[in-house]
């Protein structure tokens, strides 16, 4: 220790050019500053700063009795450790320094609700199965939680003389603290934690911040772009808000933009003009204010029926010819051989030519599949050419064939064609996007 | 960190007008608090004693305080303006961006053999050049490599036929990886295994060292860089998870079912698109072979003259460019051909096989006669036949296949995913006209250099720019620029036709195939505009379509050798 204090000592001589500072530092804070030098800490300048400024301290004495310890063991096979922090569902993990490719731990990540999620540290992964570990390397382990006041940062903990690193020996999340061991382990009763009003930060080693609107595209869709992640990015794109919980609103305040809701001891703030809701009004969690553009993909077969189809769908963009559209309700379809095969031709709305061109792929497509029979004929049930039936289109793409392989995009009010584009680039391969077009009025 | 000599300017740096406007804002804000009567005005004691030197040090300060700004501006920092490396490096670390790791060099070896045998070689197998730099094989799966006959199907990632490339020498191309070294293309490397008929191994082109920009303005745009996570998901995510594997991999460009221009993934029976992908991806590693084939004479088909040698060419890696063909032996003579593409799967019809694994030929050369109508190619008998050898030039980049078969085992189930070379520009004549000062040197070969490289450097889906390309020309000394010529074909085939999954090969009936088959088509450039060319097949769903699509993302332009040449017009 005292090998690394005169190193750092030394360091910041040569890199402050000044020696003032060593009287304004009390012999903890040398030893804290050493014991950050000595773990490689980043923070340490930011530390050596905030030390030679008059920033108020604290010193919270915490009974190690009060910590609760998950239990949890590492394991080879995964252990799921679930805890629920500020209302919501996390994992938690460690992340090991091996990654397999490098750009992804070069990189901060966030979830679904805009919340960092910091690499090669601890994460907190979201409880809703977005998140697959593809080589189950994540290491579970055993966590020492305290609760804690959340409006105060940790800056460091004191054991028994021993100091405790952020972001090295424990974690703030909101109102609690991470240890990675217990603080009990060498005999002391109580812990000391040192910590100051400033809320906590990523630059911290915090690990829940708010995200910065700057950074939602560039963060938010470094994951697997799931329809939750997609849709935020999407509303940030927009400049939708949606409801953060669900609840009952107990207070509004209009104001020179837009309305500040109350719900469920969190406030929010709609920037725009909209509709305002009451006090007293209730509203589900992702509810949106104003207008939206709202993502579903299906499950269930017939699951889009809960969504408006009265003007139909267009099938621009999803198929190779332009302007056909399948309108609402039934559409016919004729059987006719091809090459010798009784096949069927569907009819849409569109240009004459165009539809016939597409008939005519239709039917080469379904030969190279399947050269000696129909599918398509034995569902309509056709047995012999010139045979005719009315369908229901919109269930012939939505459910026979697109299936659970289509994200249905509905958007209330204008969506820039750009970001559409933008969308289709970002969507999983595994996926077809398609515009459920508004309802002429 | 000293501020003073990291973020401040040097005195003589200032602006005079900078130094003007802040000390009027200066003067006016000191007004109300200074004495009442002080001369402040230029010239006087105080103004010059005191407000002019306050002037220069609250100028540098302001500067310095922009400087700090743009440290803090990521955005900024990504188009290189750094004034404190450290700091910003520090600053990018918590926000996630820090340097990463080095990859392996990659490149690929020519292994030729002296028969057409079939060889098993342990994937364990080291090769080292230089006496010193040791690689592996590169094979997806690992396990054994297959090195089979002529001719024998590709069953797994593991197989690799043999290709002749002259009479008694057949050879394979296989991928290999190790660390940093210089190999260059034709470097020879000794193998720590005996292997039954190998006569040369040698790298079939320069090798590509993975190593990762770290400097702060690259830290800088990974972080603020909109990209998701390496893997197959989407198509950016496959972007960089090829880039990441396959540091060779020059360009990489996917479409998607979510792009109208994916043709084939609408061949279903309700025509519109499925889960697919196409990746278009252009290596380092193209290098031009020739290739020998045998081709069987065909004097006549079900009693109908033909008078052609037809055959099978299965060429080395994927052809991008097929630039001639000669009768071996007989380099001298003018010989003429076709190339004829048959997909190897109906559901990736007609050219949206092209430039793939997916692509069959079979290739038809006139027999050459002279003005007495005397066949002047002399024809080898043997128990298949009459026949003649004949040699094939042709530009192939092997990351194609290496890359499909990388891809086939890591794909999500349920999207087919189809590796391709992109469509093929190719400039055959650049020409500029140009003018110059007076007693200024135009340096050609500058020019050639930089205008080549720009081209190479046009990564889908950037577009051409006539002045960022005349930018180089600038560079090289021209004044002016009055005049570009251009000229160049964009191919959406090597072939010259196309056949359906279920049409005659040649071999089989000539005549039906021809009329079955649809000539590929060839765009000609003839303007700079045609540089940025989009074409979509206009006959979709009628005869005569060929499914061809040509976008920005499918696009590689390449400048033939010799193309670009320059005339001085006059002086300025």
């Amino acid at each position: 220790m005292s090998e690394d204090l005169t190193a750092y000592q030394d360091s910041i001589e040569k890199s402050l050019g000044a020696e003032a500072w060593r009287e304004a530092l009390s012999a903890s804070d040398m030893k804290l500053l050493a014991t950050m030098a000595a773990a490689g800490a980043a923070r340490v300048n930011a530390e050596l700063a905030s030390l030679l400024t008059d920033r108020r301290r604290q010193r919270v004495t915490l009974p190690v009795s009060k910590v609760v310890n998950f239990g949890m063991q590492v394991a080879e096979s995964a252990v799921d450790v679930q805890t629920v922090i500020n209302g919501r569902s996390v994992h938690l993990v460690t992340y090991p320094r091996r990654v397999k490719h490098t750009q992804d731990s070069a990189c901060v990540w966030a979830d679904e609700d805009g919340v960092w999620l910091y690499q090669d540290g601890l994460l907190l992964l979201p409880d809703d199965e977005s998140y697959v570990d593809p080589d189950d390397t994540g290491a579970w382990q055993t966590w020492y939680v305290l609760p804690w006041n959340q409006d105060l940062n940790a800056l460091y903990i004191e054991i028994q003389g021993t100091i405790l690193l952020p972001g090295v020996d424990f974690y703030q999340t909101g109102d609690r603290l991470f240890l990675r061991q217990h603080p009990g382990a060498s005999g002391a009763a109580s812990l000391i934690v040192v910590a100051d009003q400033q809320p906590p930060n990523i630059a911290a080693f915090s690990l829940r911040s708010e995200l910065p609107s700057a950074w939602t595209s560039s963060s938010l869709l470094r994951g697997n772009p799931t329809t939750a992640r997609l849709q935020v990015w999407l509303d940030a794109e927009l400049g939708t808000v949606r409801a953060p919980v669900s609840g009952t609103i107990t207070q509004t305040s209009s104001l020179e933009h837009g309305t500040r809701y109350v719900c469920a001891g969190q406030d929010w703030w709609v920037p725009y003009d909209c509709t305002e809701l009451d006090p007293g009004t209730y509203v589900q969690k992702g509810q949106p204010f104003g207008n939206a553009a709202t993502l579903y993909t299906g499950t269930a077969a017939g699951w889009w029926r809960g969504l408006d189809w009265s003007s139909g769908l267009s099938l621009d963009n999803v198929c190779p010819f332009s302007g056909l559209h399948i309108p609402p309700g039934v559409i016919p379809a004729t059987s006719v051989t091809y090459n010798g095969v009784v096949r069927v031709q569907l009819t849409l709305q569109g240009d004459p030519v165009v539809l016939a061109a597409w008939q005519q792929w239709c039917l080469a497509a379904e030969q190279a599949a399947y050269p000696s029979t129909s599918p398509l004929a034995q569902l309509c049930g056709f047995t012999e050419a010139g045979q005719t039936k009315l369908i229901d289109g919109l269930q012939y793409f939505l459910d026979l064939w697109w299936n659970s392989s289509i994200t249905v995009l509905v958007p209330q009010g204008h969506v820039p064609p750009a970001l559409l584009q933008e969308l289709r680039n970002r969507m999983p391969v595994t996926s077809v996007l398609i515009v459920q077009m508004p309802a002429v009025t | 960190m000293s501020l003073i000599t990291t973020y401040f300017p040097a005195p003589s740096d200032l602006a005079p007008t900078d130094l003007q406007s802040t000390r009027a804002e200066l003067q006016a804000w000191l007004a109300p608090a200074a004495p009442e009567g002080l001369d402040m005005r230029p010239g006087s004691v105080f103004g010059a004693w005191g407000l002019d030197p306050l002037t220069i040090l609250v100028q540098g300060i302001l500067t310095a305080v922009g400087r700090m700004r743009e440290d803090l501006d990521v955005a900024g920092v990504a188009n290189g303006v750094v004034y404190d490396c450290d700091f910003v490096q520090k600053y990018l670390l918590a926000l996630g961006g820090r340097q990463q790791e080095a990859v392996n060099t990659v490149g690929y070896v020519q292994l030729v053999f002296s028969a057409n045998a079939d060889v098993d070689i342990s994937s364990a197998t080291r090769l080292q050049f230089h006496n010193q730099d040791v690689y592996t094989f590169n094979i997806p799966g690992n396990g054994t490599i297959k090195v089979r006959q002529m001719g024998s199907a590709i069953a797994d990632p593991q197989t690799f036929p043999l290709t002749m490339l002259a009479s008694g020498s057949y050879a394979v191309i296989l991928p290999v990886t190790g660390y940093s070294s210089t190999v260059v293309a034709g470097d020879t490397a000794s193998l720590d295994t005996t292997i039954p008929n190998l006569t040369a191994a040698t790298a079939f082109s320069d090798f590509i060292v993975g190593r990762v920009n770290n400097s702060v303005p690259a830290i800088a745009r990974r972080t603020a860089q909109t990209f998701q996570a390496s893997g197959f998901i989407t198509k950016t995510g496959t972007r960089n998870q090829l880039q990441g594997v396959f540091p060779d991999l020059q360009t990489v460009a996917a479409i998607s079912s979510n792009d109208p221009e994916l043709y084939r993934a609408a061949v279903n029976a309700l025509g519109v698109t499925a889960p697919a992908m196409d990746i278009f991806v252009r290596s380092f590693a193209r290098q031009v072979v020739n290739q020998t084939i045998r081709l069987n004479y065909i004097s006549e088909q079900n009693d109908v003259a033909v008078g052609k040698f037809i055959g099978a060419w299965v060429p080395m890696g994927t052809p991008t460019r097929l630039d001639a063909v000669s009768c071996t032996g007989q380099p001298t003579l003018q010989l003429t051909w076709s190339v004829f593409s048959q997909s190897a799967s109906s559901l990736i019809p007609l050219l949206t096989a092209a430039y793939s694994t997916n692509e069959n030929f079979e290739l038809v050369v006139n027999m050459p006669v002279d003005v007495s109508n005397t066949p002047l190619i002399q024809l080898s008998q043997d128990a298949n036949g009459s026949y003649a050898l004949f040699t094939l030039t042709y530009e192939t980049d092997p990351a194609v296949g290496i890359v499909q078969a990388y891809i086939n085992q890591d794909m999500p189930a349920g999207v087919s995913v189809q590796v391709r070379a992109p469509m093929q520009m190719l400039i055959s004549s650049l020409h500029f006209q140009y003018t110059k000062e007076p007693g200024v040197l135009f340096n050609t070969d500058q020019a050639i250099a930089d205008v080549t490289s720009y081209f190479n450097g046009l990564n889908p889906p950037t577009p051409f720019s006539a002045s960022d390309m005349n930018d180089r020309v600038f560079s090289a000394g021209a004044a002016g620029i009055t005049g570009v010529d251009v000229s160049g074909q964009i191919k959406l085939s090597i072939a010259d036709q196309i056949l359906s999954p279920s049409s005659t090969l040649p071999s089989v009936n000539y005549a039906l195939a021809v009329s079955q088959a649809v000539a590929a088509p060839v765009l000609n450039i003839i303007s700079l505009d045609g540089l940025n060319s989009v074409y979509t097949d206009p006959n979709l769903g009628q005869g005569g379509e060929t499914l061809g699509v040509l976008t920005a993302q499918n696009l590689a332009r390449t400048v033939l050798s010799g193309a670009i040449t320059f005339e001085h017009v006059g002086n300025v």
